[in-house]
């Protein structure tokens, strides 16, 4: 074969192992060994940190919320879902009572607008689903104990 | 925004930088066809703009990379896409196409000016002598049975690169094509589209950088050379326009669901880029030009209109790469409305960033005209 | 060239060729895959708009507060007199919807909510089009983003049709997702450690469920929906074959 031709197919061939050189260097360890994908990746997304807890877990202390609660009609809301992620409180109960900024009562200038943000009149809303339309802007709180709002002695 | 759109479309995800890197690598469609045409379908005519296209194919192939690599969030990580290529991904296996090309379009430059190479080697002397030996190889033959060989190893590895070039621009519609949540993107004839508009753009530009290169040279272009270029221009873009009203003939006939929101998009958001621009500057008007160009029989007519229809079509290829891309993404997939895109001046695809894409691959074109000439094709 | 470095560079391509690794680190995880297989139920008739589900993805998943980037939001579907249908989505649902209906000059004549997230399709567009392998389906039916290895190309959220990707922002707090594609996991973290995800949690009347129908109960529970209610996907048109299951919406909801 010419020089020259020899020379631009090792110049070729050099660039082709220089590659798989790069490829063993370079791709990720885990890479392929589930799927067309890092197989550490699963593994993070597995051990992400949580920030919500279970209902059940805030019963092994709150026993007299549980007892109004799980008789009431609240009984289908989870605790979590008005007082907000609270899964550092479990882990620490004493140090952490934080209070969420965007899930908890303290989220709406007033309790009365906590209660309207689910129960307030919308057409869209299911006619099953309680809703008022109170024009006379009483605290829900004077009546209502909110883990057993109806028959619940407040 | 307008009507509803889910609340994720509020961002653009590809801008201005997007819309330049199909215009960039569909211009290597075209010059490639024109030297393609030369060397592997005898059109000798053209012989005069050869090693120009070549050049032109090589200069946009490298700035391609740069629009694409800018876009991304991570580009640091951008070499993933060749050591661990998802191959159901359309952009994957341009990717791997790109990278391919570029590798056997340098063999071909260099096989093709070899005989230069080995002249310029011995007579330059510095940083250029240095540059011009190294791409000798160390092979300094340069009688006629080695040009010979030459001549055909250039033709057999052109035979490798002419599919692959438009398997590249035929890939890039793919991308586009392929994405069935889009209404405005999902249609077969993308691809085809794509690569259709992008020779032309591609021929439009040799015939016009051959022009500027050429008189500027004081050198007389050669006439037959520059009517088959606007004779294959007028070809190409005859069926570039076809298939763009095609297209849009086939999505009002089918009348499926987001067609309210393609009408919308067509009269209202993009009139001015799609009826004027794409359709009327890139599509009818030169078609008129060059027909009217073909029928004259002044030269001056002739090389007037075939240069002003080479900058129309320029024009209107830009124009079509921006409705297909930011059109695609201000209709929103909810078929209820629409979002806009605002193109900024600073950031990452922001209009300074893609000056600068479009001035790249014309810096190179600059530094490899000086590198190779262009005018020395009298053997 | 001598033997030495011969030997080198022969071993290290037969190692690219064949795909051997240099080390494995696996993080070790008790959790079987093979034993889950998961499916969502939004119960449209039961939704009353209040926009908790998207406050607790946000705070569960790092999601910006930022308008709009959403893994789950909330949609409005509002008929008027006329056959007038407006949709809206005020900032994905995250305050609830405050006014009762998007127009007050006429007269609705039904309207309900559909809270919208990742279908983890069985055959998912994003998937087949992320150039790197950074966005993957689990074999338990879960779709999920390697924030690690996704070049931010932003080609999946193109080919989602949904609407369910973004792009995570510069100026979120996850420092390791900045530019990269984002979406909902089914918080993936809570499911493979025996909790629900945050949406489901807290949801005031059970309008969005998850299933893991490996399991005996839950697959019993899961069938009894489907059997007894008119159960629908989004956009089934399109093949994805998503695995977050609709009652009670109409056709046009996309």
């Amino acid at each position: 074969m010419r020089k020259f031709n020899s020379r631009i197919l090792a110049i070729y061939a050099t660039i082709l192992i220089l590659f798989f050189v790069f490829k063993s260097l370079t791709v990720p360890a885990t890479f392929g060994e589930l799927g067309w994908y890092r197989g550490d990746s699963v593994r993070e997304s597995i051990n992400l940190s949580q920030k919500f807890a279970d209902t059940y877990q805030c019963f092994d202390c709150h026993v007299d919320e549980y007892a109004l609660w799980s008789v009431g009609e609240h009984r289908g809301v989870e605790c979590e879902s008005c007082h907000g992620a609270l899964k550092a409180h479990v882990l620490d109960p004493v140090n952490y009572r934080g209070v969420d900024e965007y899930l908890s009562s303290t989220a709406y200038s007033s309790t009365r607008d906590f209660c309207m943000s689910c129960h307030v009149k919308s057409t869209s809303k299911p006619e099953s689903f309680p809703q008022i339309t109170d024009e006379m802007g009483w605290n829900c709180l004077q009546c209502h104990d909110p883990h057993n709002p109806i028959e619940g002695e407040w | 925004m307008e009507g509803f759109i889910y609340p994720n479309e509020a961002e653009i995800g590809w801008g201005i930088l997007i819309v330049l890197y199909p215009y960039i690598s569909g211009i290597i469609a075209g010059s490639f066809l024109v030297a393609s045409l030369y060397k592997l379908f005898n059109v000798d005519s053209l012989k005069p703009v050869f090693r120009l296209s070549l050049l032109i194919s090589l200069a946009f192939l490298i700035a391609t990379n740069f629009p694409l690599i800018s876009h991304l969030g991570h580009p640091e990580r951008a070499f993933e896409i060749i050591i661990t290529p998802h191959l159901s991904s359309a952009m994957a296996i341009f990717g791997y196409d790109a990278f391919f090309l570029l590798s056997i379009l340098l063999f071909i430059i260099l096989y093709e000016y070899r005989k230069d190479i080995v002249n310029l080697a011995t007579q330059s002397s510095g940083i250029k002598g240095i540059f011009y030996r190294i791409l000798t190889l160390g092979d300094y033959d340069i009688s006629e049975k080695a040009l010979k060989s030459d001549n055909k190893l250039a033709f057999y590895i052109m035979w490798v690169a002419f599919p692959s070039v438009i398997f590249l621009h035929g890939y890039v519609g793919f991308i586009f094509g392929s994405v069935k949540a889009n209404p405005w993107w999902n249609t077969s004839l993308m691809p085809l589209i794509f690569l259709f508009s992008g020779i032309v753009s591609g021929m439009a530009l040799v015939l016009l950088i051959y022009v500027v290169i050429f008189r500027t040279g004081r050198d007389e272009i050669n006439l037959t050379c520059f009517e088959t270029l606007a004779n294959l221009l007028l070809f190409f873009l005859v069926i570039d326009v076809a298939l763009e009203l095609l297209e849009l003939a086939h999505f009002m006939y089918l009348q499926e669901e987001g067609i309210e929101l393609i009408y919308g998009l067509i009269t209202d958001k993009l009139f001015i880029t799609f009826f004027i621009l794409q359709i009327g500057s890139g599509g009818i008007i030169p078609v008129v030009m060059l027909v009217s160009g073909k029928i004259s029989k002044s030269m001056n007519f002739k090389k007037f209109v075939y240069i002003l229809s080479s900058l129309f079509v320029l024009i209107g290829v830009l124009a079509m790469r921006w409705n297909v891309i930011i059109g695609g993404q201000i209709i929103s997939k909810s078929m209820r409305g629409f979002s806009s895109y605002h193109l900024p001046i600073l950031g990452q695809e922001g209009l300074i960033m893609a000056a600068i894409s479009l001035v790249i691959p014309f810096v190179l074109l600059g530094v490899l005209i000086k590198l190779f000439p262009v005018r020395d094709n009298l053997e | 060239m001598d033997r030495r470095k011969f030997l080198k560079i022969t071993l290290s391509t037969i190692g690219g060729l064949t795909g051997l690794k240099l080390e494995a680190k696996a993080i070790k995880t008790d959790y079987d895959w093979n034993e889950h297989n998961y499916t969502f139920v939004v119960d449209s008739t039961k939704c009353i708009g209040c926009g908790r589900c998207v406050i607790a993805c946000k705070i569960e998943n790092d999601v910006p507060l930022e308008p709009h980037y959403f893994r789950t939001w909330v949609e409005r579907y509002s008929w008027y007199d006329g056959d007038i249908l407006k949709v809206d989505s005020p900032d994905g649902g995250f305050y609830g919807f405050s006014d009762p209906d998007p127009d007050t000059d006429r007269k609705v004549k039904k309207s309900y909510f559909v809270p919208k997230l990742c279908n983890q399709c069985e055959n998912p567009p994003c998937v087949q089009v992320c150039p790197v392998g950074a966005t993957y389906r689990t074999p338990d039916g879960v779709v999920l983003v390697d924030e690690d290895y996704c070049i931010g190309c932003r080609y999946c959220i193109q080919a989602c049709p949904y609407g369910a990707r973004y792009i995570y922002p510069v100026d979120g707090s996850v420092e390791s997702r900045k530019n990269t594609a984002d979406k909902c996991t089914f918080c993936y973290h809570r499911i493979t450690k025996g909790s629900k995800p945050a949406c489901v949690v807290v949801c005031p009347v059970q309008a969005r469920r998850i299933f893991d129908i490996e399991d005996a109960e839950k697959s019993i529970e899961f069938h009894e929906i489907m059997d007894k209610n008119r159960v629908s996907v989004l956009k089934s048109e399109l093949g994805t074959k998503p695995r977050v299951f609709y009652i009670g919406i109409d056709s046009e909801v996309r």
